[in-house]
């Protein structure tokens, strides 16, 4: 067994300045009050031994996960050791081990033939000597951590399970347990399986909406009087050939050619490459059906009639008017001829007058002249028309003489020259009058002339005098529209006839939208085809296998724990007992009976205490009791199992304990410390009296009698 | 699923209820395997062995099926279930979970049921134990089995399904 003769420490934990230890005795006491670096001392012999191992949550020691190796209040130059004296009996090895980094220590072996392993090295070798014990092993059965007695004092199933599985060192178990439930793959698998959710809830929206439109259709289908069995592609495809014949019939009736156009096999094609089609070729029929384009050009001729019916009327009139207006002038005037002769008259009359005018006085004949000349507008009226000289006042004062010396002598004859003139005006304005009205009579002459050609050419015939146009017009009228009242019933069937094949065309329009509804529907096939969902079903297998996988492990895992369990609790349950009941004494409780079942719900280790009558005890256990049971599974398994070492260390063992448990306890203690060293931090001023006074083994006590940051703890060795 | 047969399957499961549902979805899982090739499929009474469809068999390959349908991520399997498996097992027959959750999505699952534990089980757990061949092949038979049928069992329900299985079985017996 390897026992421990010497501990040296610097720097580590609570310590600042070198403080050495000689752990030879049987017993060795550490008494202080808190935080005067007791369990720093423990933990020291912990980390020389076993390094980073027992730093972190691997340890499964709450208060290890943040733990600081290296003194705070250390000087930055200053080393971070641990030394440690070990002997097997025969041999001497010193173990030193120095901080480096938070993450990184070095172990220096001096063997005993002094020479050294540095590295690996010597930590291989020291895992030999410690015959490779492990951390976990260390704190089941050589160093029982307060934590562990804390943790069994609570009432919580779960937490004293969890505190009982670390003291049988299967907290490496729950660890790795626990990593794997953190992981959550059964909520990842949850949430895998829940990713499409929000995508399937919308299509199922989308479907929704579909399904009501699509039944709305359906719906409408019936309506237009498809039977339920047709509305499917078969249904349009046969409509659709019924169509084709129906309209091939109808253009052979009709003299017609219907467009060439193979029937489509499939409902996809008859949209666009039949349907659309044949609805233009219905289209075209009704306007170019013979019965319908007759009807149509006889209604053109129809129209053509009436206009030039009311062209005739008007131009007729006018006509009529013009002549009315013309017989009238001539009855009342004369003709042109007589009209001229008048004028011819009274020209000469007029020539008679001007000449016996200037007769009289031609130069009272050439005065009035030049007067009337001066009187007209825009001559000067004092320049002589004559000599073209200027005279002031000229026109005043031909005028004066005029009425002096020649007015009385040429009045009258000027008078009925001026008569005379203005007949002349009067007949030259009949004249202009009977002209015009010749010409406008002429020109509706020809109007009728025109409209009689057009008339001619309407009814294919030369319209003479003899004929009456308008007459012959309403004849045509008459013929057109016995003609048309004929072919009325027969382009009112054939129309109806295509009426009935359009309705069909819309029956097959309904049934490929219904179609086409119904192919939208299938959404959900074509996501299932993606490869995006294809992908998605083999990341659900793979999950599945992964889970089912790590479940099999945990299973694994727990049948590993629980058997490690029953075995170590086979190996020490008696003596666990028999130091239970000797700490605790109660009369009710002989024999206590620790057994390990497994937790349906999580699969780990439950662990039972009953007494001899097979009752729980858990419920009847005070603190103390549950302290004592916690110190009993601890030296129970050291002395089943602990092999290697020649001691144990305890920290705070008696947190709970009365003071008969106490002794008790100390004379366990005093009957272990025998074979091996027993080393115990307290704080607990009754138990280190006890510990004083009852322990019949050598002691060798540290007093924790202070603490500073700048020195670390401050010990004084006692013997005794 | 195809869509026609997710709604044609949704309008049995809205007329039927989920019991009546799950039973004629047996029914046409035993034509389907019935029409793939597989015989004696004994739709056993339950209470008897409590294997729903009972034995399939076809050359070497010898199922005995559970039938679950649901609406919901997880199934029931029951002691009685697992019991009922068990027992074929022994008999050599591969115990097979089907289930069918009902849902556009999803389709037809056969999950080796020799490892399963009775109790809550989520369907998507169950994916670790697919026989996929056997799915597939059988999942192509259900389809045709609700297209040719479904008309006739929303009108008559099981009673009509029954008579379609009999008519099979005796169609296999006489050849």
């Amino acid at each position: 067994m390897l026992g421990i003769k010497k501990l040296k420490i610097k720097g580590f934990r609570g310590y600042v300045e070198e403080k050495e230890f000689s752990l030879e005795t049987p017993v060795i006491l550490l008494f202080g009050e808190n935080h005067r670096g007791k369990s720093s001392t423990l933990n020291a012999i912990e980390w020389c031994l076993f390094g980073n191992e027992c730093i972190g949550s691997n340890t499964g020691i709450r208060e290890r996960i943040d733990w600081e190796i290296r003194n705070r209040n250390l000087p930055s130059r200053d080393e971070v050791f641990v030394e440690l004296e070990l002997t097997d009996g025969n041999n001497v090895y010193k173990a030193c081990r120095k901080f480096l980094s938070k993450t990184k220590c070095n172990l220096r072996l001096t063997l005993p033939d002094m020479s050294s392993l540095e590295g690996t090295d010597a930590e291989k070798k020291l895992a030999q000597i410690l015959k490779s014990s492990s951390f976990r092993d260390f704190l089941t059965t050589v160093y029982q951590h307060q934590e562990a007695i804390r943790y069994i004092l609570t009432q919580e199933p779960k937490d004293r399970n969890d505190a009982i599985d670390r003291l049988l060192g299967l907290s490496d178990y729950r660890n790795i347990l626990s990593g794997i439930d953190a992981a959550g793959l059964n909520r990842m698998q949850n949430e895998l399986d829940n990713s499409f959710q929000g995508f399937k809830e919308r299509i199922e929206v989308a479907l929704r909406t579909r399904e009501r439109d699509l039944q709305d259709k359906r719906r409408d289908a019936i309506e237009m009087g498809v039977e339920k069995n047709y509305i499917n592609e078969r249904g349009a495809l046969v409509i659709a050939k019924t169509v084709k014949d129906e309209l091939t019939k109808f253009a052979s009736e009709t003299g017609l050619t219907l467009r060439d156009l193979p029937l489509p096999d499939n409902w996809k094609e008859l949209k666009h490459k039949f349907l659309d089609v044949m609805d233009k070729e219905i289209t075209r029929f009704r306007s170019e059906m013979p019965d319908v384009k007759r009807e149509k050009e006889l209604h053109n001729k129809k129209s053509q009639i009436i206009s030039l019916q009311s062209e005739y009327d008007t131009k007729n009139r006018k006509l009529k008017t013009i002549k009315e207006e013309f017989d009238k002038f001539i009855k009342e005037h004369g003709n042109e001829e007589k009209l001229n002769n008048t004028k011819s008259d009274i020209e000469k009359q007029l020539a008679a007058k001007e000449k016996e005018m200037k007769e009289v006085n031609a130069k009272g004949k050439t005065i009035d002249d030049a007067i009337g000349y001066l009187r007209m507008e825009g001559v000067n009226k004092n320049i002589c028309p004559v000599c073209g000289k200027e005279y002031p006042d000229l026109l005043s004062h031909l005028e004066q003489e005029w009425d002096k010396k020649y007015k009385d002598q040429m009045g009258t004859i000027k008078d009925e020259i001026e008569k005379l003139r203005k007949e002349k005006e009067k007949v030259e304005s009949l004249l202009k009058k009977e002209k015009e009205l010749t010409n406008d009579f002429e020109r509706a002459k020809k109007d009728i002339i025109e409209v009689n050609k057009k008339i001619g050419e309407l009814l294919n015939k030369e319209i003479t005098e003899k004929d009456d146009p308008f007459v012959l017009l309403n004849k045509e009228l008459e013929g057109i529209d016995h003609e048309l009242n004929l072919s009325k019933d027969s382009i009112k069937s054939r129309q109806e006839k295509l009426n009935d094949i359009q309705a069909k065309v819309a029956i097959i329009n309904q049934i490929v939208d219904i179609l086409n509804l119904e192919e939208k529907k299938k959404i959900v096939e074509e996501v299932m085809q993606t490869e995006e969902y294809k992908l998605i079903e083999e990341q659900k297998d793979k999950m599945a296998e992964l889970v089912n996988n790590v479940n099999k492990i945990k299973e694994a895992i727990n049948r590993v724990s629980f058997e490690d369990a029953k075995n170590k609790i086979a190996s020490a349950g008696k003596r666990i007992s028999d130091l239970f009941c000797k700490i605790t004494s109660n009369p009710a409780v002989r024999e206590i009976e620790l057994s390990v079942n497994v937790d349906s719900r999580t699969g780990k280790n439950n662990y039972e205490f009953k007494d001899q009558d097979g009752k729980d005890l858990i419920p009847v256990l005070s603190q103390g009791d549950l302290n004592a049971l916690a110190l009993s599974i601890f030296l129970g398994l050291s002395e089943s199992l602990n092999n290697q070492f020649g001691f144990i260390m305890l920290d705070d063992p008696s947190q709970s304990l009365g003071s008969d448990y106490k002794e008790k306890f100390i004379e366990i203690l005093d009957a272990i410390a025998g074979s091996r060293t027993v080393i115990i931090s307290t704080m607990d001023k009754e138990l280190q009296d006890s510990l004083e006074k009852n322990l019949t083994k050598a002691k060798r006590k540290y007093n924790f009698t202070g603490w500073s940051p700048q020195t670390g703890p401050e010990v004084k060795e006692e013997t005794g | 699923m195809k869509t026609e047969i997710y709604e044609r399957l949704k309008t049995l499961h809205n007329k039927y209820g989920p019991q009546e549902f799950g039973k004629i979805c047996q029914k046409f899982l035993a034509i389907a395997f019935q029409e793939a090739g597989y015989s004696c499929v004994a739709e056993s009474e339950r209470g008897v062995q409590g294997v729903d469809i009972g034995e399939v068999e076809r050359g070497d390959e010898k199922y005995s099926i559970e039938v679950k349908t649901t609406i919901t991520a997880h199934i029931n399997y029951e002691q009685k279930d697992e019991e009922g498996l068990i027992y074929k097992k022994r008999q050599g027959y591969q115990p097979v979970l089907a289930v069918l959750k009902l849902d556009r999505f999803s389709h037809w699952l056969f999950a080796r049921s020799d490892k399963l534990k009775a109790g809550r089980i989520s369907i998507i757990s169950l994916r670790a134990y697919r026989l996929d061949n056997l799915e597939g092949e059988i999942s192509r038979y259900f389809d045709e089995a609700v297209k040719e049928h479904y008309e006739n069992t929303l009108e008559g329900g099981q009673n009509y399904l029954d008579t379609v299985l009999r008519q099979i079985r005796n169609k296999g017996n006489k050849s």
